[in-house]
């Protein structure tokens, strides 16, 4: 199944790295949003089978952005991967208990990225 | 005695005769041009800020349309490599196709006699000199592996990038705390002239995580993993 991922990050830098990354993986379906807010309508309006979200966004940041998914009844267990410049334990441990399936402190590799991908592949029901 | 000697012994002590209040009247004549080259320094100074703020956010931009060209040719790059691996399997494929096809003309001498034979085994000699100097898949093999290095160097490249997002945040940073200490000063001048209170000049919606670090040497992540599986323990 080729998975269509959501990538958001306020950085269009960041975008294209996260998607070259995957690229390099070997996926080739991705949709972006530059914050949580459009990140959201995307959801709602395009589909997405995975989320990959920065933390620190405008107008709806990427832990808001994990509770949205969370509550809602169309998306609760959408898979969502928090890549952040936020390392500390504290942030972590926010993450985690806002759901988040798992956490990338960046600057990442791509196999970093992939191991991360994998985990979270293997732990919910899609499978590449 | 100093004016803030006499100012000490003003406060300390009421006063009481036309002595001390002729002290006090000289130390405010003293102390008001002070006063107002201070609010004039504190003027100028917070003035300059905003261009500072200004030079740093142009600092950013200009790195983040650095970055976005270097991720272009990255991704030319790519595409380059990608085509020039496409061609070279091509050429392996028509090397092999047009090995069978000698091989098989090899063949069919096979089936001719006498004068002819011999003629044809000079041809056969040069058929198979031929085929000696076809491509070899290994040798382009060891070409695609080489240009698959240099995919990964420049995906290398890329990742590298992520800098530029790192440090523009820290400039975010930089920015919010001078801003910040614009507006308190611009706050304090304005107490002289009793003028309202300043309202930051820079977007405060504009997120970013000042302790943002470029390190590489995993141990974030490794603190991050750590705590991630304590709560896939639990949960």
């Amino acid at each position: 199944m080729a998975i269509k991922f959501l990538v958001v990050d306020d950085s269009l830098t960041m975008r294209r790295i996260v998607v070259n990354a995957l690229k390099a993986i070997g996926y080739d379906s991705f949709i972006e949003a530059a914050d949580g807010k459009e990140a959201f309508g995307k959801l709602q309006s395009e589909g997405a089978d995975f989320v990959i979200s920065d933390w620190n966004m405008p107008e709806m940041n990427g832990l808001e952005l994990v509770k949205t998914i969370r509550t809602s009844t169309e998306f609760s267990d959408l898979p969502v991967l928090m890549v952040t410049t936020r390392g500390n334990k504290d942030d972590v441990i926010e993450a985690m208990q806002a759901r988040v399936n798992n956490y990338i402190v960046k600057p990442f590799t791509p196999q970093a990225l992939k191991e991360k991908l994998d985990h979270v592949l293997k732990s919910t029901s899609l499978v590449k | 005695m100093n004016n803030s000697d006499v100012l000490v012994e003003i406060i300390e002590k009421p006063i009481t005769n036309g002595v001390g209040m002729n002290h006090l009247l000289k130390v405010l004549k003293d102390i008001m041009p002070m006063m107002d080259e201070i609010k004039n320094t504190v003027e100028n100074t917070s003035s300059n800020i905003p261009k500072a703020s200004q030079q740093l956010s142009t600092v950013s931009q200009a790195t983040e349309n650095a970055t976005i060209e270097i991720l272009d040719v990255v991704d030319d790059m790519g595409r380059r490599i990608e085509l020039v691996e496409t061609k070279l399997k091509e050429i392996v494929t028509d090397s092999t196709q047009r090995d069978v096809l000698v091989q098989s003309i090899i063949q069919s001498f096979d089936s001719f006699s006498g004068e002819q034979k011999e003629q044809l085994a000079v041809i056969k000699k040069s058929l198979m000199q031929l085929t000696e100097r076809s491509v070899s898949s290994e040798a382009i093999g060891g070409l695609c592996q080489e240009l698959a290095d240099v995919r990964g160097l420049s995906m290398n490249i890329a990742m590298s990038l992520q800098v530029q997002d790192i440090t523009s945040q820290q400039i975010e940073g930089v920015r919010h705390m001078i801003e910040s200490v614009r507006t308190q000063l611009a706050n304090a001048v304005g107490r002289f002239d009793g003028k309202e209170l300043e309202q930051p000049m820079i977007d405060t919606t504009k997120s970013f995580d000042s302790d943002a670090k470029y390190t590489t040497d995993g141990t974030r992540q490794e603190d991050a993993d750590s705590i991630i599986a304590q709560f896939t323990n639990i949960h």
